[in-house]
């Protein structure tokens, strides 16, 4: 099945129209019907209408509550693309975000202490919107004209040189997405099913979630963000009969001590994005899903969410796991990849390369960052064709069957809880605290449920200023990225060529 | 209670690296800092080997504060 429009608004009016009195989204404990859903909508959109303030982005400064998903919708309708702000962002990163982004408008569903501060940082730049659930009653079917090269969303990762990168995505990009994975006949999607939504939605993966269900009549169902997340995960996995379910894999690792007492039969799928997936807690996941399948997929956010995907097969992945990860499978729809060596040039099957990944669900470039642009965007030549194609970092190789092995990084960049983390952030900011030349490093632990953490090896620091050091990278840096340990060293170990050797380190630690 | 929580202050401390944590049956997850999913799997995996006792998750998935965990731990050793 394929779309006709490359416009995911239209998508999701079509939807509204087909299905107005089905549930659209459950969040804190209530349900919104499609026709209410788009009723808010409406009532936002009047709001940023009578701003004075002109911007081709809009922000949103998220939170749990309808009108920051409604928001989304409102935004994307007027033509214009939304820029989540995660409110438990550091004021200044999210201020560096709004700025690098150009934002005039940011949307907000409460008062707090954080908008007030956000507010005498950025001033009068921003026209602060506090969005008022008006409905009146009335349905606005009606959107710009949206075409497919117009952006949909700006969303920024982790920058290696302590700058956040911003990603833009369109919608054509997105429709891609939607045709090569929601219509796949085997996830069988229909207006009856109930997706879980468990991302913060600076994480590109939230998409998938509050997204496809709406292109089919389904309802989604919001996981709080304040409390223990795999706890909250798996009671709205319970208490709402989830069929479809995209998670962290953290979700697992953690769940581990209470698989033999789980069932979930509704749960029809599981697909796990965001960070390594690791075979041994899915084997058992399976036991607990014994009506569903399970999938491993992958995707940087330059590519718009994701571009592989592998189902787990209970009698034949085991063979497949590579330091027992589960494969990143195959490439989706009309998304397509090369493994290559240093000089570009193809690897053979079974040699390890460098991911490039291709097609049209790949950007164009990171906003505002010609530098980073270039570093990451590159014109390569494949099949005798030239492409533009983003540079992943990720090394891969493609085994027997002819999936993709994910076999680790090439640079600094680890997932955090799925979140990417770039240990030159870490570093950058911690340097800046410092403020002198002392050697450190970030490096990345296996904690003891499977997950990634981050740990940092400073030379010679006194670990009486840990408190310290620990509350001056909180106000740069968000939760995810804030070290678990901070370890006192005399020297750095060093590989032969003289860099800092965070393998050895990573060994060292690892307990 | 008392000595629940006599003996529950010393796991608090450890897990969350963190001597001034006063445990009250009050205390919630949202008091701590860095009470997170990844040291919740711990602290509850201490308090299980300290108390000699299993949670079940609908155990672990009931607890609003340290007075619900105190309940439970009663319930399982007596």
């Amino acid at each position: 099945m394929k779309s006709t429009t490359e416009n995911v608004y239209e998508l999701f009016i079509n939807t509204c129209k087909n299905h107005s009195g089905r549930s659209a989204i459950f969040i804190k404990d209530k349900t919104y019907s499609y026709s209410e859903f788009l009723s808010i909508i409406g009532g936002i959109k009047r709001q940023i209408q009578k701003s004075k303030r002109q911007s081709k982005m809009i922000g949103i400064y998220t939170n749990e509550s309808v009108n920051t998903y409604a928001a989304m919708w409102s935004i994307m309708s007027l033509g214009n693309a939304y820029v989540p702000i995660n409110k438990k962002f550091p004021l200044e990163r999210a201020a560096v975000m709004i700025e690098d982004a150009g934002l005039n408008i940011l949307l907000y569903s409460e008062e707090s202490a954080e908008i007030e501060k956000l507010k005498e940082r950025l001033g009068a730049k921003i026209d602060f919107i506090k969005m008022e659930t008006i409905t009146n009653g009335s349905l606005d079917y009606s959107f710009a004209d949206i075409k497919g090269d117009d952006y949909i969303y700006l969303l920024f990762t982790s920058g290696s040189t302590g700058k956040p990168k911003g990603v833009p995505i369109r919608h054509k990009n997105v429709i891609v997405l939607i045709d090569g994975h929601l219509y796949d006949p085997k996830y069988n999607v229909t207006k009856e099913d109930r997706y879980l939504q468990m991302f913060e939605l600076t994480f590109d993966v939230s998409v998938l979630s509050y997204v496809f269900p709406l292109m089919v009549g389904a309802c989604f169902y919001v996981v709080p963000q304040d409390g223990i997340m795999y706890m909250d995960v798996l009671q709205i996995l319970l208490d709402q009969k989830i069929t479809i379910a995209y998670m962290v894999p953290s979700v697992i690792n953690y769940l581990q001590p209470y698989f033999s007492q789980i069932e979930l039969p509704e749960l029809k799928c599981s697909i796990f994005a965001g960070e390594a997936l690791y075979a041994k807690p899915v084997v058992e996941w399976q036991k607990c899903t014994p009506n569903g399948f399970i999938g491993n997929a992958y995707g940087p956010t330059e590519a718009t969410v994701i571009v592989t995907e592998y189902i787990w097969d209970n009698a034949i992945s085991q063979e497949e796991t590579y330091n027992g990860m589960v494969p990143i499978g195959h490439m989706l729809g009309a998304s397509k990849s090369l493994i290559a060596d240093e000089k570009g040039k193809e690897v053979k099957q079974g040699e390890k390369g460098e991911l490039y990944l291709y097609g049209p669900q790949v950007t164009t470039h990171y906003w505002n960052d010609e530098e980073k642009t270039k570093k990451s965007f590159v014109q390569i030549e494949h099949k005798g064709v030239a492409h533009h194609a983003y540079k992943t970092g990720d090394l891969c190789f493609i085994n027997h069957r002819g999936n993709i092995m994910y076999c680790g990084r090439i640079d600094h960049q680890v997932q955090v809880n799925g979140y990417r983390v770039e240990l030159g952030e870490i570093e950058f900011h911690t340097k800046k605290y410092l403020a002198n030349d002392k050697n450190l490093a970030a490096f990345p632990i296996i904690n003891a449920v499977g997950s990634t953490t981050i740990y940092i090896a400073i030379e010679g620091f006194d670990n009486k200023n840990n408190s310290a050091l620990l509350d001056y990278l909180r106000t740069n840096l968000p939760s995810y990225m804030i070290p678990a340990k901070i370890i006192s060293v005399d020297t750095l170990p060093l590989t032969i060529s003289g860099k800092t050797d965070r393998q050895k380190l990573a060994t060292s630690y690892q307990s | 209670m008392e000595e629940i929580i006599t003996r529950l202050t010393p796991i608090l401390h450890r897990v969350f690296e963190n001597n001034t944590i006063v445990v009250t049956p009050e205390l919630a997850a949202r008091d701590v800092e860095n009470w997170t999913s990844m040291t919740n799997v711990i602290f509850i995996a201490e308090v299980e080997n300290e108390f000699k006792i299993k949670f079940h998750f609908r155990d672990v998935m009931g607890l609003k504060n340290i007075g619900d965990l105190i309940k439970i731990i009663q319930k399982k050793i007596s």
